[in-house]
């Protein structure tokens, strides 16, 4: 019988295997560079092209020269450039099929340079989700003042508050009259004034007859009794009087109060639909919204972009421990149980950026540490700290940290300083009314989001502004020509609330003083005009509500009621002496 | 129809029955998982090393490739579930902090699918293929010898130039 073992397998299988290992490191190096294109490309939506990658087995290092990534809304442009990438692995790591770089040193790094041929690949930049944080700003239109809108159509569409505070009044007058009928009911009514009266006659008719004097003595205590009976409902009198004047008073300043409220109505409206100084923060919007949304939305886009990859493994629903990853590949999907060991699947432990400024460039400086797929494996949040200038700007430095070790609550916090960005460098609002023809800007931004909550201010200081427009309303143009006048502009813009559907708010007190003055002199008639219909319109609805309030407040005839019974009960006492 | 003729070829072969049906059990796991795993170098080792029969192996593999290919998306839920599996979590715990379970990819949902089944039906598919192959020689393989049909196309240009080429006798 012969040998089970086939000796001249084992020689196959060996050769087999030695060819295979030396192929891998003769291929190791376009295997990498191809899978850098693939997944760079299908990550970021648009070609990543890379010229050459080295691998040294000895030293664990991985060098990438010419890195190119095109910019996905811009294919004939790329989104940056590097010369060249050193990757210092971590041998022991990758026993544990864990990725973790040591340090990677990036140098000569150039934000968009253009392209010789496009670089299209997906339209996945689309495919993010809108987020227009500015959606809510009113459009200058609407604030001009040829735009101003009829009054009565403002009464229409606007719910006045003086209908709802006379109903309001009319409801706490009734009640308030109500208890002081109640009280004036409870007093001595007409039958128990007769029979006071009635004691009264009984005991003057007993002390005329016979000895008036012993008369007199054996009635004493009744007189007395009688006495005390009419002097307590006097008091209740007097005690009420205080209430009745107290319930006068209020209801004459409710009352008071209520005459004011179409003057306030019209204020409300007033400063709603006409440009007062408060209004001319709608101004700033409609100038600078467009823009500065556009800005956020590229910012927002990009950070959506990543987001995915800065924690990429969620979860199990059976079991908090295991992870399932989110992406199905050849082998399924990979699924992380507890790790006595724990390192994150892909960890960058540093990365060195340094970079001379060139044609297109920008000189970057600067440490990021700790990125990596899964945060919550690694004990420390990913920072960084960079700075530098480029040909657009003269100076910016960002520091931040995000900290998406706790995935339930993760947040990001960014400081960025940017001096004399130009502003014509910049890309424009397409559908802005405007053109920012000159201009610089220093931009100052705290970032802060904490969960789905964003709280973030972002100051804009603009000088040397030269803004057109095609438009020609003299109210625009006026506006123009004055923030074209100012040495500087600051702007400031609050972002706050859920992240995917922001508050916004921008304010600049130097052009709330333009505004301001801009509605002195240029719309002072149209405004006085506006003014005086919305008074008018306002006093149509609300004169007859008032009249009727005013005709109600009156709680004169219970007060000559109580008088009465006063009056009755004092002669009584008199008579009873 | 080459590839039938190839494996009655082979079933007339002297090869032994249990090198056939070792092939065949170890072609499932090939199979069923995806190709480039380590565990499958282990197959291969094992397929060269000893006296499997190497053309029953390539068949087989082929052959249950197809089927872990349409069965893809089972294999794939089914391991998951196994991964997910309160039961085995303390296993898959404790092989996946060793560095052999972690190069191993067996966390991986397809593969731990497909090798869970196949090495489940690894022994069952082994007796099943000995049985056949056994009962084919003892009672169909005189049959099939004589049949005509299977002579005329052993006998046909096609199968004589395929014969010539690949330096096998008919």
């Amino acid at each position: 019988m012969s040998s089970p073992i086939r000796i001249s397998g084992l020689v196959v299988f060996a050769a087999t295997l030695a060819v295979t290992v030396t192929t891998t490191v003769l291929l190791i190096d376009p295997i990498i560079g191809q899978s850098i294109r693939t997944a760079g490309s299908e990550m970021i939506g648009a070609k990543v092209e890379l010229d050459e990658v080295e691998t040294s087995f000895s030293e664990q290092r991985l060098t990438l020269s010419t890195l190119k990534v095109t910019d996905p809304r811009a294919p004939m442009k790329n989104l940056f450039e590097v010369s060249e990438i050193v990757v210092d692995l971590d041998a022991d790591a990758l026993l544990w099929n864990k990725v973790v770089v040591d340090e990677l040193s990036i140098t000569d790094f150039a934000l968009n340079t253009p392209r010789d041929e496009s670089g299209d690949y997906e339209p996945r930049w689309v495919e993010a989700s809108q987020w227009n944080p500015m959606a809510s700003v009113t459009g200058f239109g609407d604030m001009a003042v040829a735009n101003l809108p009829d009054a009565e159509a403002v009464i229409e569409q606007e719910s006045l508050q003086t209908p709802e505070a006379v109903e309001a009044f009319k409801t706490q007058l009734a009640q308030t009259k109500e208890q002081l009928t109640n009280d004036i009911n409870a007093l001595p009514d007409q039958s128990a004034i007769d029979a006071y009266r009635a004691r009264v006659d009984a005991i003057k008719n007993n002390a005329s007859g016979g000895n008036k004097l012993l008369g007199l003595l054996s009635q004493g205590k009744e007189i007395k009794q009688l006495r005390n009976d009419i002097k307590a409902d006097l008091d209740n009198i007097k005690q009420l009087k205080a209430k009745f004047k107290t319930a006068q008073q209020e209801i004459t300043q409710q009352y008071d109060a209520l005459k004011k409220m179409p003057g306030k109505d019209w204020q409300r409206l007033k400063a709603k639909y006409a440009l007062s100084g408060s209004g001319v923060e709608q101004i700033v919007s409609s100038l600078f919204g467009e823009q500065i949304g556009q800005w956020s939305q590229t910012a927002w886009h990009y950070y959506q972009m990543v987001s995915p990859y800065l924690n990429s493994y969620q979860p199990s629903t059976e079991a908090d421990e295991v992870k399932v990853a989110q992406q199905i590949t050849s082998r399924g999907r990979q699924v992380l149980f507890e790790d006595q060991n724990p390192l994150p699947n892909l960890l960058m432990k540093k990365i060195n950026l340094s970079s001379e400024l060139q044609d297109y460039g920008i000189a970057l400086s600067g440490i990021i540490e700790h990125l990596t797929t899964e945060p919550d494996r690694w004990p420390e949040p990913t920072t960084l700290a960079l700075e530098g200038n480029s040909s657009i700007l003269d100076s910016f430095k960002i520091n931040g940290t995000l900290d998406h070790r706790n995935p339930e609550n993760s947040s990001d916090v960014l400081n960025l300083n940017a001096t004399g960005v130009v502003l014509s460098a910049l890309a424009q609002a397409t559908d802005s009314e405007f053109v920012i023809n000159e201009g610089e800007v220093d931009i100052s931004a705290d970032i802060l989001r904490k969960g789905d909550q964003i709280d973030s201010t972002l100051d804009l200081n603009f000088s040397g502004l030269n803004i057109t427009s095609e438009l020609e309303n003299d109210w625009q143009k006026q506006l123009l020509n004055a923030v074209n006048r100012l040495a500087s502009l600051s702007v400031t813009v609050v972002l706050k609330g859920d992240i995917n559907n922001p508050s916004v708010s921008i304010r600049s007190n130097d052009l709330n003083v333009i505004g301001a003055a801009l509605v002195q002199t240029m719309a002072s008639e149209e405004m006085a005009k506006f003014e005086t219909q919305l008074q008018n319109a306002i006093n149509d609805q609300t004169s007859g509500l008032l009249q009727e309030a005013g005709s109600l407040a009156d709680i004169s005839t219970l007060l000559e009621q109580l008088n009465l019974k006063e009056s009755n009960l004092s002669d009584l006492l008199k008579l009873s002496r | 129809m080459l590839q039938l003729l190839k494996i009655i070829k082979i079933l007339n072969s002297d090869a032994s029955p249990s090198a056939i049906a070792s092939a065949i059990s170890l072609a499932l796991i090939l199979g069923l998982t995806p190709l480039f795993s380590p565990h499958n170098l282990l197959v291969l080792f094992i397929v060269l090393l000893f006296r499997v029969h190497l053309g029953s192996f390539i068949l087989a593999a082929l052959g249950f490739s197809l089927i872990g290919l349409a069965t893809e998306p089972t294999l794939e839920a089914f391991g998951l579930s196994l991964l997910q599996s309160d039961a085995y979590q303390s296993i898959w715990t404790s092989l996946y902090n060793t560095q052999i379970g972690r190069l191993s990819l067996f966390n991986y949902s397809t593969t731990m699918g497909g090798l869970f089944i196949a090495l489940v039906s690894f022994i069952p598919v082994w007796l099943i293929s000995l049985f056949i192959i056994k009962q084919y020689r003892q009672h169909i393989m005189a049959w099939i010898t004589k049949n005509k049909l299977i002579q005329i196309l052993k006998g046909s240009t096609i199968i004589q130039l395929y014969n010539r080429t690949t330096g096998e006798q008919s």
